[in-house]
């Protein structure tokens, strides 16, 4: 029996007028779902109802078949809210090396590397980064990468994390051809291990394996 | 229900937001000098605007000196939350299995640490441009840094509260104003009681009283103001 991760009824959400109306779907284990709509319809404010960063008008939403705020958020992981069209807001402190963002995200989150010693964390995050081609900018300061490197960094974050869901806003902004086959590929792996994602993206995405469709 | 592994975890978390919030602060050295030149500025003026003989000015000195103490508390906290916001760690912080409080109470320690101390540590010199009689200045020092602590919760909850608006600062000053003027009151006449030759044991008491319960019940209280900010933003 598969286990229904998220599930969505009838939602509605918006401010003076609403952006979306009864969006219902499900995403179970092993499941990917791409959020799509124009710009302006909702999707960030969808991912964010979804996670109780913003208050839906009506409707249900059940994570792991518990109502949302009664579960705790250890199993899903949100990454790239966007700010406005250009911005994305990527949880990164910009005056932060890369090493000690990802120093700070370990210790502050749930995750199996918390009891770690200093010493098993470090060499994790050397591994994450070598995995994402930012070893060799590890010790400088997010401020000083380009946006395609912030968003990576951002993206070690999955890898650091292993959590079963994971919410994503615009994962493939900014990230170039290498990097959108990378981000690829750590979908494919994720799903394959028995997670599920949900994301929003207007590039068309080649995961090589069937994606459900949220259109606001 | 609270276990050892969770402890264990909210301890690391706290330690791990002290170190990242020292880091940012030592970085931004402009954060950390700001109040402490807005503090320097304001008071030098006092002599040179009141042409008035130097025991009118040591008798205005307690009072002046800690309502400027007040509103460089004040400017220092109005973006205490607001890069948190805009790069998205509140919203990280806010998903967190960690209660926020955990990283609201690590924030206000540093910023004790950064804006306070300093403040207080500052106090004396400006006490003596004032002349203000050496007697008071023991006072002074450890009614900025008591009354600091409250004045920093105040002004925190407040930065909480109007960090998603976009006009803050006028809102900001009419929510903590009010709320600092106990403060205010209790940490000048403890200074001014001990130039006149009494220990301000009861106020000092006060002030105390009211920095246990502010750093007791306001970081609760910022937390919910902030998760309702980025609700709204």
């Amino acid at each position: 029996m598969s286990i229904t991760r998220l599930q969505v009824d009838r939602l509605s959400a918006g401010y003076e007028r609403p952006l979306f109306r009864d969006v219902s779907f499900s995403l179970e284990a092993q499941q990917v779902a791409h959020v799509m709509g124009g710009n302006g319809s909702g999707k960030t404010t969808l991912l964010n109802c979804l996670l109780g960063l913003f208050p839906a008008t009506s409707g249900d939403i059940y994570w792991n078949g518990f109502e949302l705020r009664a579960n705790a958020f250890d199993a899903a992981l949100y990454l790239g809210e966007q700010v406005n069209a250009q911005s994305y807001a990527l949880g990164l402190k910009n005056a932060l090396s890369v090493r000690e963002n990802l120093q700070l995200y370990l210790s502050t989150t749930a995750n199996a590397l918390q009891a770690a010693s200093q010493t098993v964390r470090q060499q994790r995050i050397d591994q994450v980064l070598e995995q994402l081609s930012l070893l060799a900018v590890a010790n400088k300061r997010c401020e000083q990468l380009s946006s395609g490197q912030q968003r990576r960094v951002s993206l070690s974050k999955l890898l650091l994390n292993p959590c079963a869901v994971w919410v994503l806003d615009e994962p493939f902004a900014a990230v170039d051809k290498q990097g959108v086959v990378l981000l690829e590929g750590l979908i494919s792996q994720h799903v394959e291990k028995g997670g599920s994602v949900l994301f929003t993206s207007h590039q068309d995405v080649s995961l090589g394996m069937s994606v459900r469709t949220v259109q606001l | 229900m609270i276990n050892a592994p969770m402890i264990f975890s909210i301890a690391a978390a706290f330690k791990a937001h002290v170190k990242a919030e020292s880091l940012l602060r030592w970085r931004h050295k402009s954060d950390i000098l700001q109040p402490l030149l807005f503090f320097v500025l304001v008071l030098s003026l006092f002599p040179i605007a009141i042409n008035a003989p130097s025991q009118e000015l040591a008798r205005l000195a307690p009072g002046i000196l800690w309502v400027i103490v007040l509103l460089a508390s004040l400017f220092s906290a109005e973006h205490l939350f607001r890069d948190d916001l805009g790069d998205g760690s509140l919203s990280a912080q806010l998903l967190s299995v960690q209660p926020l409080s955990v990283y609201v109470v690590a924030k206000l320690s540093v910023h004790v640490a950064f804006v306070v101390v300093p403040l207080a540590l500052a106090s004396p010199i400006m006490a003596l441009m004032l002349h203000m009689p050496g007697s008071g200045v023991p006072v002074l020092i450890l009614s900025v840094l008591i009354g600091g602590v409250s004045l920093s919760m105040i002004a925190a909850f407040g930065a909480a509260l109007t960090v998603s608006v976009h006009q803050r600062s006028m809102l900001l000053a009419l929510i903590t104003l009010p709320l600092y003027v106990p403060v205010l009151i209790f940490a000048s006449s403890a200074i001014q009681s001990n130039i006149d030759g009494t220990f301000p044991t009861m106020q000092l008491l006060i002030l105390m009283s009211f920095a246990l319960l502010s750093a007791a019940l306001l970081p609760w209280a910022i937390s919910a103001a902030l998760k309702l900010s980025v609700e709204n933003k």
